[in-house]
């Protein structure tokens, strides 16, 4: 459900009735004046179990909100954890028990403009592995100030992410639709999620360069963002889609920031998006997550935020193709989901963090 | 021929080639490589078993492995995989399941022979991820990757004996140096019990009575200056070394007022002697030692010693001549190990041409002697400049 009331005990009343006794998740666009801290303590008073994060914008059947809350019945859901530290390396994984017979799911969100993702989620593969689907995104501020932004029952907290058990079975579709028009290049020197040399030479300078053959458009450092959000770079993959890595920024050394780590050595390509083909990647993106379900409930939507300042006007086009794909399967009862800074998921097996793509999920 | 796909498949290999040997740690380089792998690849685990002469055992599992009841079957399973091949391409049956550390159902297995480091599983849960194409792709890498894990292997043989070496050094410094205390103690105790008894007894002390407390007195004397030497010893190594630029004229007049040179003997220092860098303290020790045992082992009336230094292109060479009474070649070796004595003297402890060759050696340096009986001795060591 999607509610706008900022009132504590209404928005209690509201939760509690729409929960069900279930845990529920709460997604809140960044914009939405509340007391998160205040509403974490009436809900611990309360005794209703629930995880949430802040988002840019949050979305609730064909709409998107860019104030708000949407809340989501977690049917199933076991345990859930906050994760610390993840900036540093000596985050603590907790220790959870699968059973082997049981179908398990994780949903995680965790703060998109922290550093060290990739480890986290690589920790968690190395805990878990395919025991249990993976799913999430990178929840935080599109003002790109970093802040608390993931919350449970312990708290609100930045540098850090929650983390939700779910007995059940969720299906995966994953497309983002960018197309390659250059490369492959190889990053050559990086540090965690900053390019510093692509062909060993300088990133920005090769960047630009690589630019000037498709767009009149001089790219700098004042104008960087505008341009660079219709040039990602995808990481190539053998025989799958590539994974997309945003840049953000560049720095007075010609560094090139991006979202999400690139290791040492990676080859990458060089996108360029189309509206028509981003919209059909996200039909193609429900589509695989509907063939792979049986009789889901719930669907969640994790859009990258990236996707809607890209398509501006036609990111409608591409909800709308989403929610008319979903609603004509009848059994699905809620359909939610977040603009996130990053996705995550683990389709085809492999966890893994996404940048500019659409990951649906679907809970039976 | 499609050159895009020749393109990729290159930078896919240049890719998993550069992850390789990134950390000298096992594990670290596994995580560096494989991971990779498991993500371009889209793979969902793989792991590493270890033939340790009859058994196997896990080295590398990501995910983290369950626990594993090793057994004969699955030795048998392990032993026949790849019987007659470097690599092989499976489904996923019930020996994989069973010899597997982590929890799969279905798909399939690329396993590739890693010849001394065992043998690499690769899972995928798609029944067709991998080709034959793979194994010949893969097979370069995979030498790579056996050289890396045999560098790491042997990186931890030698660091765990450094630091194997180092503990046991540690002890046997601690040892001595509390050895040498602890044997203090009680020696001074002997010794003050003795001046009690003689002083305090009513009669006088018979001749034979004071022969003995004179001897157990001597021998008390002996144990505390070789239980000196120990602890001198084993600390010649822990004093912070104050390396500067050092005249040896001027460092060797100053050794030679240290000593007691008796008049028949003269001492010949060669106007130019090399300036050299070393700690003062531990050259000045190396040349006392050498000139005192010099000055000791004269037994002619006219007794001379003579400091040569010649200048190699590695090393200083400095040689100490003697006309004593020599030393027979069986003692050449003997005479450099601790509490070693060529004659009974209570008040030598037998270690000063041990602490000197250990001096010498901490310089990169060696110590020899070469001698004649009644001729005299020549005792050569070397300096690393």
């Amino acid at each position: 459900m999607y509610t706008i009331t900022t009132d504590i005990s209404t928005l209690i009343t509201e939760i509690t009735s729409y929960s069900n006794q279930h845990m529920v998740m709460l997604s809140i666009a960044e914009a939405t004046s509340i007391d998160i801290t205040e509403l974490i303590n009436v809900l611990n008073q309360k005794g209703i179990a629930f995880i949430g994060g802040i988002f840019p914008r949050i979305i609730h059947q064909n709409t998107l909100y860019d104030t708000g809350i949407v809340i989501t019945q977690l049917h199933h859901a076991i345990e859930s954890h906050i994760i610390k530290n993840l900036h540093q390396n000596d985050f603590v994984i907790p220790n959870i028990e699968l059973k082997k017979e049981e179908s398990y799911c994780m949903l995680t969100f965790v703060d998109g403009l922290t550093s060290n993702i990739s480890l986290y989620l690589s920790e968690l593969y190395r805990h878990f592995g395919n025991q249990t689907s993976y799913f999430g995104g990178g929840a935080g501020s599109l003002s790109l100030q970093q802040q608390p932004c993931v919350f449970n029952h312990e708290g609100i907290f930045m540098d850090a992410a929650v983390l939700c058990v779910i007995k059940n079975q969720i299906e995966i579709g994953v497309k983002h639709g960018w197309q390659k028009i250059d490369g492959p290049i190889v990053a050559t020197k990086t540090h965690k999620n900053i390019i510093q040399e692509i062909n060993w030479m300088n990133a920005f300078e090769v960047y630009q360069e690589l630019l000037k053959k498709d767009t009149d458009k001089q790219i700098n450092e004042q104008n960087f963002f505008d341009i660079a959000k219709g040039y990602p770079f995808g990481i190539v993959k053998q025989n799958s889609e590539c994974v997309v890595r945003d840049p953000i920024a560049t720095n007075e050394k010609g560094e090139l920031i991006c979202v999400g780590e690139v290791p040492e050595n990676t080859i990458l390509d060089v996108l360029k998006g189309e509206n028509d083909s981003l919209i059909k990647s996200a039909k193609e993106a429900t589509q695989l997550a509907l063939n792979a379900s049986h009789n889901p409930s719930h669907a969640f939507i994790i859009d990258c935020i990236s996707r809607v300042l890209f398509l501006e006007d036609d990111f409608d086009t591409e909800l709308n193709a989403i929610h008319q794909a979903l609603v004509k399967t009848p059994s699905i009862t809620q359909i939610n989901g977040a603009l996130t800074l990053g996705e995550i998921s683990s389709y085809n097996g492999y966890l893994e963090f996404f940048n500019k793509t659409i990951v649906i999920g679907l809970l039976k | 021929m499609n050159l895009n796909s020749h393109t990729a498949d290159i930078n896919y290999l240049y890719e998993l080639s550069m992850a390789i040997g990134n950390s000298l740690d096992y594990q670290g380089n596994c995580n560096h490589f494989l991971q990779l792998l498991l993500a371009r690849k889209s793979l969902s685990s793989c792991w590493i078993y270890r033939k340790d002469k009859e058994h196997y055992t896990l080295s590398y599992s990501y995910p983290n492995p369950n626990k594993i009841k090793y057994s004969k079957s699955i030795t048998k399973i392990l032993d026949q995989l790849l019987y007659g091949v470097n690599a092989v391409i499976l489904e996923i049956t019930t020996d994989i399941i069973q010899i597997a550390p982590i929890p799969i159902q279905q798909g399939s297995v690329l396993i590739f022979d890693l010849q001394s480091q065992g043998i690499l599983f690769l899972h995928s849960t798609q029944k067709d991820a991998f080709l034959p194409k793979d194994i010949s792709q893969l097979k370069p890498i995979m030498n790579k990757f056996i050289l890396s894990l045999e560098a790491c292997e042997s990186f931890t043989r030698n660091e765990n004996l450094l630091n194997k070496l180092a503990m046991q050094n540690r002890e046997l410094n601690d040892y001595a140096h509390i050895v040498s205390h602890d044997l203090k103690s009680p020696l001074r105790n002997i010794y003050t019990l003795l001046h009690w008894i003689s002083e305090d007894t009513s009669q006088p002390l018979d001749k034979l009575t004071k022969q003995y407390f004179d001897r157990i007195g001597k021998n008390v004397e002996k144990m505390d200056t070789l239980i000196s030497g120990i602890l001198e010893y084993s600390t010649l190594d822990k004093r912070k070394k104050d390396k500067r630029i050092i005249d040896l004229y001027q460092l060797l007049n100053e050794v030679i007022l240290l000593l007691t040179i008796p008049s028949h003997i003269s001492i010949k220092i060669p106007p130019t002697l090399p300036k050299i860098i070393a700690d003062p303290i531990d050259i000045k020790q190396i040349f006392y030692n050498l000139l005192m045992n010099a000055i000791k082992s004269i037994d002619k009336p006219l007794g001379t010693i003579k400091i040569e230094a010649v200048d190699t292109t590695e090393c200083w060479q400095f040689k100490i001549i003697d006309n004593g009474k020599g030393i027979e070649e069986k003692y050449f070796q003997k005479i450099f190990q601790v509490f070693q004595k060529l004659e009974d003297n209570s008040m030598s402890n037998g270690m000063g041409l041990a602490m000197t060759q250990k001096i010498v050696a901490h310089y990169g340096g060696t110590i020899t002697v070469a001698s004649k009986k009644d001729e005299g001795s020549i005792f050569s060591f070397n300096l690393k400049k």
